[in-house]
């Protein structure tokens, strides 16, 4: 588990804190998305996580280990995906030779299968890909990797409409029991399938930490018109087949979670859905 | 130490390798080419006195060109990007240290020395293609010699302290510690442009001490009768070479502290909150 306590964070002396007394635990073998406005901290908390940042107040720590300290052994227990990242000109098969000895679990079989997914050739120059293949590349051997914690930032931005389903399918198969993936979006449709634990994190508190499915057991996600909208509904927006409204869910209704529609409710009652998940 | 690990550093060095493997063989390349065509050029002048020269340039210039490397430790690490992927690495921070000082100070250089043999030989063998026997002696054994003297004599950081010469030596040997540990400081601090940033700070440190010296001299001269002879300087010859070399080792000491701190808290975005780690 990664266990974040009472981390402050600030970029400069005189910059508003990024962080200030957070405190967040990640489950583990679930893929959790982490969701927050532009400049809520995200990328920076994935940075704090993989060691790439440090504070002095608080502690992060994985499966126990401070990952502030840097130790080898906690780094080839995880693996990052920034927003962006630079593959050198040169060849995949160069690039797992000099790479995969870090990582003990190494799978160059499950390296093969995710590029073919992603409709890639096992042999090629990564100088001649364009930025959406290099991601792929990049995220194929980071689920290659077999790591516990797989941390990816953005993941389908640059990723054409096919690539995101792909993307979406070799994240499901590739998912174990022992695996973590954290993944940080803005892009909520193209992974709201995928996710079973949501945290959205604003202005250092963390407003949500939960299930996908005790989510759908709390609140209920419908569309019905203007008139219809009920009294205490946490949240309503317009959209093309009438009001799109977020309502406590009462009489355990089934309805597919719209994670657009969960984080505007999240940011604009954030006491009320604290009060309703008891947090 | 037991974050320091063999098969770690190896690791490393080999991704270093592969992964910046264009640039690498650019400088290679470069210094083979550089060797062939300065070659070319004195084969054209034909004379005998040039070759000791190209020998005396290609020595002064590798051994910069050594000192400025060391000023390059951080250099794959100037971009957020490339930050990422060294910090993410799974080793150690001493272990990346070791690594990157291995690669950019000895297997580099190495490189570079092999690639200067190479076109060396090429020179000459095109030369006596081009100049028939003549050209022979456009081979030049000088190279290697020149390669290694300036660095262990210590011949351009030499400052003259008269004739002690275990004192003097002793001193000199100070000086060029005190000049590659600050270039490691500048290595460790900057990953852009560390070598003129460098120089740019040095040169503005020893204006201010030189200031401060001249100042205290005055202060000396003026405010009392002491009378400075030339005979009272030469008996504490010795005395002022042993508190030089303790200086210079006391500031290479904090020098390379500095720069290891700052090396190994680097972080992925410059943080004015975390300076050194401290």
């Amino acid at each position: 588990m990664i266990e974040i306590k009472n981390i402050d964070y600030q970029y400069r002396k005189n910059a508003n804190k990024v962080f200030s007394n957070l405190s967040l635990n990640i489950p583990e073998g679930k893929v959790c998305g982490l969701l927050g406005k532009n400049g809520a901290g995200k990328s920076t908390l994935l940075y704090l996580i993989s060691g790439l940042l440090t504070t002095k107040t608080g502690s992060i720590t994985m499966n126990g280990q401070d990952v502030s300290k840097r130790q080898a052994e906690v780094l080839s227990n995880l693996f990052l995906v920034p927003e962006e990242f630079e593959l050198p000109a040169i060849s995949i098969s160069e690039y797992v030779n000099a790479m995969a000895p870090f990582y003990p679990k190494f799978d160059r079989v499950l390296m093969e299968e995710c590029l073919s997914h992603f409709e890639l050739p096992a042999e090629i120059n990564l100088g001649q890909l364009s930025m959406g293949q290099k991601k792929k590349v990049f995220m194929c051997f980071a689920l290659a990797t077999n790591v516990q914690y797989l941390l990816m930032d953005e993941p389908t931005n640059g990723m054409d409409i096919p690539s995101k389903s792909q993307f979406r399918k070799v994240i499901s198969r590739c998912m174990t029991d022992d695996r973590t993936i954290l993944i940080s979006t803005h892009q909520v449709k193209d992974v709201e399938l995928l996710l079973d634990q949501i945290i959205i994190i604003d202005n250092s508190n963390v407003l949500l930490n939960e299930e996908a499915i005790r989510i759908t057991q709390k609140l209920a996600f419908k569309l019905m018109s203007q008139s219809q909208v009920p009294d205490d509904a946490l949240f309503s927006m317009p959209s093309v087949m009438g009001q799109a409204v977020v309502v406590p869910n009462r009489d355990d209704e089934d309805t597919d979670m719209d994670l657009e529609l969960l984080f505007n409710t999240v940011i604009s009652n954030p006491e009320k859905i604290k009060s309703l998940f008891n947090c | 130490m037991k974050d320091m690990n063999t098969r770690n550093i190896i690791n490393v060095t080999r991704w270093d390798l592969v992964t910046h493997k264009k640039d690498y063989m650019n400088g290679w390349l470069a210094i083979a080419g550089f060797a062939i065509l300065t070659g070319l050029i004195w084969g054209i002048t034909n004379e005998m006195n040039y070759a000791q020269e190209l020998g005396k340039f290609w020595g002064a210039g590798l051994t910069i060109i050594w000192s400025v490397m060391i000023t390059g430790i951080s250099n794959t690490m100037h971009t957020k990007t490339q930050r990422i992927a060294a910090l993410t690495l799974p080793a150690s921070m001493n272990e990346k240290l070791v690594s990157r000082m291995l690669t950019y100070l000895v297997i580099y250089p190495l490189g570079l020395i092999v690639c200067l043999l190479a076109g060396d030989v090429i020179q000459y063998l095109l030369n006596l293609i081009l100049h028939g026997s003549e050209g022979a002696h456009f081979a030049s054994p000088y190279f290697i010699g020149y390669l290694i003297s300036p660095v262990f004599s210590a011949g351009y950081f030499s400052i003259n302290f008269g004739n002690l010469t275990f004192v003097s030596t002793l001193t000199n040997l100070m000086v060029l510690v005190f000049f590659l540990s600050y270039a490691f400081l500048c290595g460790c601090m900057w990953t852009k442009h560390a070598f003129l940033k460098g120089i740019g700070t040095f040169t503005l440190g020893m204006i201010l001490l030189a200031t401060l010296m001249a100042f205290i001299g005055y202060l000396i001269t003026g405010e009392t009768n002491w009378e400075i002879s030339e005979e009272s300087v030469e008996a504490l010859h010795k005395t002022i070479c042993i508190i030089f070399s303790i200086i210079c080792l006391s500031l290479s000491a904090f020098f390379i502290w500095l720069g290891y701190r700052k090396f190994v808290n680097r972080q992925v975005i410059d943080n004015k909150n975390h300076w050194y780690g401290f």
